[in-house]
């Protein structure tokens, strides 16, 4: 549906994209993510027609949108902070799109209650803009955007302005909504949580340039080098001998737990063939490669294969946060169960989860 | 009894702040108009309302009013027009020479009102660039004017808004579908209301209390209410008709004033939130560059042709008007030479700056506090309308007022030199107040309270809070008073003697006689005068307060 082919822009002698060129198709979301001042803001407005184009073209359905001023392009945007008319009141918000189409009174009414029963605030048409929290300004903004039937919904940054449980409770909606009215949506943001709640697919933006884009379940779990891993949430590197005794430690604990799982089955092949058939994979080039682990990835657990001292601890919202020090690996990052009670000196045994990790 | 001492004391210190302010507010404000409000209407110690309806019943009083009006409702409308286009140009998008730019749209707001008129006089007079329109002496002159003066009103308050206006609402409404004249009518304009209202409000304010402008223009051909009430005090010495009118005045000007200040605090309140949005010009701005580029061109061109005619005689280049400034016989109009005028310009501007800067500290510390109670709050906000009402009344009121209040004792100051710089001061004050009053207003209260917690003293947190933040708008607001005092000419008119007259006073002497040798040296003496007082501004200028012209 959207394609941007090489597309740049710059400000005067400074490149703030470049090279960018992805491809969205139709009712898909796909999320840019990448650190604030990478141009994907940027990217965004230009895409929407307020930045000139330095080079490449943005497509929709194969027409070419050089020169189609911004509001006959039929998108919408959604901002971090809603936007929202002050001068109007809820309600003349979401009607701002539709009187701009000549809509009557009669419909924009029922177009108007119908949107703010999907973004669940029924009832508030009459509510000063002013008036409202930020969850529900980011909705109304969300309605207002809706109400245009846009082709594409373009959302800079569209949770980042709430707190985290709010931000949480509406990525959640946020999503729902989109996939529940077909929307295609881009949305740029620096949060990975976001994206990957929100994204079909993903692009990795650094400094202007889109170094790597794919499914987002891809893009979460393959990396493509340690500057993405590290942006999307992995936190310890290993090479050579300390990452080997991770990976055997990972092939072990998989076989241990699935077993654990299902005591009463002994389907000697089925595990014999599955963890010849991963040692074979892995075997194959990876040695000289990095290990990339998420905390997620050692979890201290007593069942687990591998040793280690507590160097710290500390409570975060549902887990407890440890550096340890593993036995023949080095300094790690790995999670504890949120009642545990770790001390620094503490020994304790860690078992890693092959989910968490992957390879560099 | 220690901590009931602690805040007793800090109260009781801005009570005293705020009563010198008060007693100068009182003696020489309070009393010149009402003692001038008095002799119309309470004439021979009984009320004599009888001439209300007669001087309201007066077919020349309803001219009057009309012409008022409708001068500053044009002058207002046309200002805003010419004005958002410039103020777009100039605070929404980047280019080289825009700091210059801004700068010159400024400098007609500092110019005496004396200046600006002898400015279009030189512009429209015979032998002038416009003189085959034949505006001379004609209400458009005095339209022209109007506008001159005001633009940097418009610009600076609307400009300001506009420059932290967050372009992303318009950039959703774009997306939404809206056309750029669409999002322009239903964001943008919806948006800087309340700095529109805000400027048109001063702006129709300055317009129908304007005096010099509309009396070097016009002579007296056409009466507004404040040339009026100079005509009816001065030529016809009917007070009880200069009274009505100064009250009519003093209603409306109230009137507006509270309007301009329920925009202002709007206009802060829509500040605290916003980012800047600057962009390089495009394409598609080239019409309102063309119009920006053309109001410009209007405001050179009286400037431009003010030095150029006083440059010139009737043979060709010279610079005879200039030699002629240190001549006290050059003219039959003066009494003294043009050269000793200003040397009494600059010692009364002095004297006034430094009265007006005192009463203006002190009037700021006071209203820049936020009170919990209610009603303090209420008193603070109501001495800050009060220390604004200079602003609007009406020159001539004032100063015929100081001339019949203050005659006797105790107060006998008809001859004394002091009354120039005081009535000076006053139309100063409530600019320096508006310079100084915002800049301590945006100093978080939370950082005194910090300095308070570390032990320091309310004098000590004060000082440690907003003493470093102080130093520029002070300064700013100096040379903001100076500039103003030097220009003064409704209240200082009617009040500078014969043998002392300040350079407008002189300026407004030499305009009003025929001849070419008075209008060559009234324009030597303009080129003079705006010299010195653009030279100040400039300096205030460098200094990036940037709160001349914007309220």
């Amino acid at each position: 549906m959207l394609t941007l082919d090489n597309v740049g822009v710059r400000f005067g002698d400074k490149v703030a994209v470049a090279e960018v060129s992805l491809e969205l198709p139709e009712g898909e979301v796909l999320a840019v993510l990448g650190p604030s001042g990478c141009g994907k803001s940027t990217l965004l407005r230009a895409i929407a027609g307020l930045e000139e184009l330095d080079t490449g073209t943005v497509r929709v359905d194969g027409d070419d949108l050089a020169g189609v001023p911004t509001h006959r392009r039929g998108f919408a945007l959604l901002f971090q902070d809603g936007q929202l008319f002050g001068h109007l009141d809820v309600a003349g918000n979401l009607a701002y799109p539709l009187r701009l189409r000549g809509a009557s009174r009669g419909v924009i009414a029922e177009r108007v209650e119908e949107l703010l029963e999907t973004v669940g605030l029924p009832g508030y048409g009459s509510r000063s803009v002013t008036t409202l929290s930020g969850g529900e300004q980011q909705r109304v903004a969300l309605a207002r955007a809706l109400a245009a039937e846009p082709r594409l919904l373009l959302l800079d940054e569209p949770l980042s302005a709430l707190d985290r449980a709010l931000r949480e409770r509406l990525a959640g909606d946020l999503r729902g909504i989109l996939t529940s009215t077909g929307t295609t949506a881009l949305l740029v943001t620096h949060d990975h949580d976001e994206a990957f709640t929100l994204a079909d697919r993903m692009a990795v933006m650094f400094d202007g340039r889109i170094v790597q884009q794919g499914p987002t379940q891809q893009v979460w779990t393959q990396p493509g080098d340690r500057r993405v891993a590290e942006f999307i949430g992995f936190s310890t590197f290993l090479e050579g001998a300390a990452a080997e005794v991770v990976r055997d430690a990972a092939d072990v604990d998989r076989d241990i737990s699935a077993e654990a799982m299902r005591p009463n089955v002994r389907d000697e092949t089925a595990r014999t063939s599955h963890g010849a058939h991963s040692v074979a994979s892995r075997a194959v080039g990876r040695q000289g490669r990095t290990l990339a682990l998420r905390r997620s990835a050692l979890r201290v657990d007593d069942s687990g294969t591998l040793d280690g001292t507590v160097r710290a601890a500390a409570a975060i919202s549902d887990a407890v946060r440890v550096e340890l020090d593993l036995d023949d690996v080095g300094r790690v990052e790995g999670l504890a169960e949120q009642n545990a009670t770790l001390r620094p000196g503490d020994r304790v045994r860690v078992r890693v989860d092959a989910a968490g990790m992957a390879e560099l | 009894m220690g901590r009931y001492r602690d805040r007793l004391i800090p109260g009781l210190g801005l009570a005293a702040l705020a009563l010198i302010p008060l007693a100068f507010l009182a003696v020489f404000f309070v009393l010149p108009v009402g003692g001038m409000l008095v002799r119309g209407f309470y004439p021979d110690g009984s009320w004599d309302l009888s001439g209300v309806a007669d001087v309201l019943g007066r077919a020349r009083t309803a001219r009057v009013l009309v012409f008022t009006v409708g001068m500053a409702a044009a002058g207002t409308v046309l200002t805003l027009l010419l004005g958002l286009p410039l103020a777009f140009v100039l605070y929404r998008l980047t280019f080289p020479g825009r700091g210059l730019l801004r700068a010159v749209v400024v400098m007609p707001f500092v110019l005496p009102t004396v200046v600006v008129g002898v400015m279009f006089r030189a512009l429209l007079s015979s032998g002038g660039p416009l003189g085959f329109l034949g505006w001379d002496r004609h209400w458009i002159a005095i339209l022209l004017a109007y506008v001159f003066f005001n633009l940097a009103v418009v610009v600076r308050t609307v400009g300001g808004m506009w420059a932290g206006l967050d372009r992303r609402a318009e950039d959703a409404a774009a997306a939404l579908g809206a056309r750029p004249a669409q999002v322009f009518r239903t964001v943008t304009l919806p948006a800087l209301a309340p700095a529109i209202i805000s400027a048109g409000t001063l702006v129709f304010l300055f317009c129908s209390t304007a005096f010099g402008v509309v009396l070097t223009l016009g002579g007296l051909r056409y009466g507004t209410i404040e040339s009026e009430i100079y005509l009816l005090t001065t030529e016809f010495l009917d007070l009880q008709g200069a009274a009505v009118l100064s009250v009519i005045q003093l209603l409306a000007v109230v009137a507006m004033l509270a309007l301009a200040a329920r925009g202002r605090s709007r206009t802060e309140q829509s500040l605290a939130r916003t980012r800047a949005g600057a962009r390089a010009p495009r394409r598609s701005d080239w019409p309102l560059l063309a119009a920006a580029a053309a109001v410009v061109a209007f405001i050179l061109l009286p400037v431009l042709t003010l030095v150029w005619r006083s440059v010139r005689d009737g043979s060709g280049w010279s610079l005879g008007h200039y030699r002629m400034l240190a001549d006290a016989d050059a003219s039959p109009a003066l009494r003294v030479s043009i050269l000793e005028a200003v040397n009494n310009s600059l010692r009364t501007a002095v004297d006034a700056t430094l009265l007006a800067m005192v009463l203006g500290l002190c009037v700021s510390i006071v209203v820049s506090r936020r009170p919990r109670v209610p009603w303090a709050r209420r008193v603070v906000s109501a001495l800050d309308g009060a220390f604004m009402l200079p602003l609007g009344i009406s020159a001539v009121t004032v100063g015929f007022g100081f001339l019949i209040t203050l005659d006797r004792p105790p107060l006998d100051l008809r001859t004394s030199a002091v009354l120039v710089p005081i009535a000076q001061a006053l139309v100063a004050l409530p600019l320096v107040v508006r310079t100084i009053t915002p800049v301590l207003r945006s100093v978080d209260p939370r950082l005194r309270q910090a300095a308070a917690a570390l032990g320091a003293g309310p004098l000590r947190a004060a000082w440690t809070a907003e003493g470093p933040v102080l130093g520029r708008p002070l300064l700013a607001a100096t040379g903001f008073a100076f500039a103003i005092s030097l220009g003064e000419f409704g209240a200082t008119s009617f009040l500078a003697r014969p043998d002392r007259p300040t350079v407008p006073v002189v300026i407004y002497q030499l305009i009003s006689r025929p001849g070419a040798d008075n209008l060559g040296m009234a324009l030597a003496a303009s080129v003079v005068l705006s010299l010195l007082t653009v030279t100040v501004m400039g300096l205030v200028e460098r200094l990036r307060v940037g709160s001349v012209g914007a309220f």
